[in-house]
């Protein structure tokens, strides 16, 4: 697994977060490492993760609730909303359409 | 948004469950990490310090989460608030004296206000767009505010063309027989359209009506709601009594709405009840109607077309066709058309001057009181040298400051407002105005 660390550009976090939760509710921990077993490249700062998720939840494109983790604790879980799934799939869109945009360009010779 | 507004009511009432949700989830964050590393063969303490910094901090984080969630807005408040009224409790006596000059001045200046308000400016209750009537004088040199005789009045109504619609008035004391004996009652007459002309709409029963004034007929009248309730207690079966005006049997039609009490609040009291003009020929037992003397008052409602100066121009051709002359003791010369106020012109420039004195010497106390604030809190200020260089060393920014201190001073203003304005409540609830209706 190549070890090289990429910067996000910015925004795409937001990003990453909603479509880690497509998958199913998670908690801050779990989705961070979910990205990370995705692909090994992408070293989140965690310490950006967490207002990412407040912002996120007070967008109303995420939706906390209280439960129990694997290891019996107290953990807070997020959840995609419905309007979540609409903005990721429009947010997937435009990212897909601007790098292969970007892609045209770095190719031409 | 409105997540967001959840969110955001959430964080107001809640901030503790919320502040704590925030720690307990930073904290699980690091106790999972710190597993991950035990996991794989390093030591518990080196773990948890590791996770630790991968997360930048468990404050740190926190403060950049309550940024977001905008808890630091609402606790910052709370806090300055607090020390506020720390630092004020210390100085109890400059404060209270400070705060009580204030309430003073607030609260006497707004009383005047409103009075003024009342008096001068406000347009008689009860009044449909009351901007649109004026009140009509016969004037001459010197007397500006004369009345009508009737078949002046008559004259008026065949030549003016400025309004849609006119009547005229005309206060009078009699004895009334009422469920509670016999009182002295205010009563105007009115012609047919007073009530059209003003658009009044009753509380009870119906207005007056050109069939309710033909001359020699049944006596009809409208009682003020004032006088419905103190007279009748507010009887709802009062449609169809019959009260005695000076002997005369008269049938209630109806109640004028609250608070209406005609629109001219000079001379006499504020009318109890309102009878057709015809009937004071039979009440009164004279015949003013065909008679030289002046005794009715004119109002008129503007034509749609038509403003005050517009109408006043039209008065001087209106003048023309007013042949009647009255009795030499009283000549004339012109039209006078006013607005509604609750006061005529005479009265309001002495009024007016009275009144300006007033709020003068309100705002004066204003100032005096204003004079104490900042006396009080320049004071405290010096007192407070130390604590504030104290303060900025520890790292308060002057900003942070800035808001403690206008936090102070915006919570002196807002109590001392407080207790004006509830002081002069009282006080207006124990004195009862004669004025009409405040």
């Amino acid at each position: 697994m190549p070890t090289e660390r990429v910067d996000l550009p910015q925004g795409t976090l937001d990003l990453l977060i909603l479509r880690a939760l497509q998958s199913g509710p998670e908690h801050g921990w779990g989705i961070s490492e979910r990205i990370q077993q995705v692909s090994g490249a992408i070293q989140i700062q965690q310490g950006s993760l967490y207002p990412a998720l407040h912002r996120l939840e007070r967008k109303g494109w995420i939706k906390p609730s209280w439960g129990v983790s694997d290891n019996n604790r107290r953990a807070k879980y997020y959840e995609l909303t419905r309007t979540g799934g609409k903005h990721l799939e429009a947010e997937t869109a435009t990212w897909r359409r601007l790098i292969s945009a970007v892609d045209q360009v770095l190719n031409m010779s | 948004m409105l997540s967001d507004l959840r969110y955001r009511l959430r964080v107001l009432f809640q901030r503790n469950t919320v502040e704590r949700d925030l720690e307990d989830e930073l904290r699980f964050h690091v106790e999972q990490q710190a597993a991950k590393y035990i996991t794989a063969g390093m030591a518990t303490e080196d773990a948890h310090r590791r996770a630790r910094l991968d997360l930048g901090g468990i404050e740190q984080t926190a403060e950049t989460c309550r940024d977001i969630c905008g808890t630091r807005f609402v606790e910052q408040m709370w806090q300055d608030l607090r020390h506020a009224l720390r630092i004020l409790s210390k100085h109890k006596v400059s404060a209270t004296i400070a705060v009580l000059a204030l309430a003073l001045a607030l609260g006497t200046t707004t009383a005047i206000v409103g009075v003024v308000d009342q008096i001068l400016f406000k347009p008689p209750a009860g009044v449909t767009d009351p901007s649109d009537v004026l009140k009509v004088y016969l004037s001459s040199e010197g007397h500006g505010h004369g009345s009508f005789s009737y078949p002046q009045f008559e004259e008026f109504i065949q030549a003016q063309t400025a309004f849609s619609g006119v009547a005229a008035f005309v206060k009078v004391q009699l004895p009334v027989r009422g469920p509670q004996g016999l009182e002295r009652v205010t009563v105007e007459f009115v012609t047919d359209h007073y009530f059209s002309v003003l658009r009044v709409i009753p509380a009870l029963g119906r207005i007056i009506v050109p069939d309710d004034n033909m001359p020699g007929g049944p006596v009809v009248v409208i009682l003020s709601y004032a006088y419905w309730q103190r007279a009748f207690g507010a009887d709802p079966k009062i449609l169809g009594i019959t009260i005695m005006v000076r002997g005369i049997p008269a049938t209630v039609i109806g109640v004028a709405p609250r608070r209406f009490a005609g629109t001219m609040f000079e001379f006499l009291p504020n009318p109890d009840v309102w009878i057709p003009l015809h009937g004071y020929a039979t009440i009164a037992q004279s015949d003013r109607f065909t008679r030289r003397f002046p005794w009715v008052f004119g109002l008129g409602r503007l034509k749609p077309s038509m403003d005050t100066n517009a109408a006043q121009m039209q008065m001087k051709q209106t003048m023309g066709s007013i042949t009647v002359l009255p009795s030499d003791a009283y000549q004339f010369d012109g039209i006078t058309l006013e607005p509604l106020y609750r006061t005529s012109s005479p009265i309001r420039a002495r009024l007016g001057e009275f009144f300006g004195i007033l709020l003068g010497v309100s705002g004066l106390v204003l100032l005096a009181a204003c004079f104490n604030i900042t006396n009080l809190l320049l004071g405290l200020g010096a007192a407070r040298r130390k604590e504030i260089a104290v303060r900025l060393t520890l790292g308060a920014t002057r900003a942070s400051l800035v808001r403690q201190l206008l936090t102070e001073a915006l919570l002196l203003g807002i109590v001392a407002g407080l207790l004006g304005t509830l002081a002069w409540r009282s006080c207006w609830q124990a004195q009862p105005c004669s004025m009409p209706t405040v």
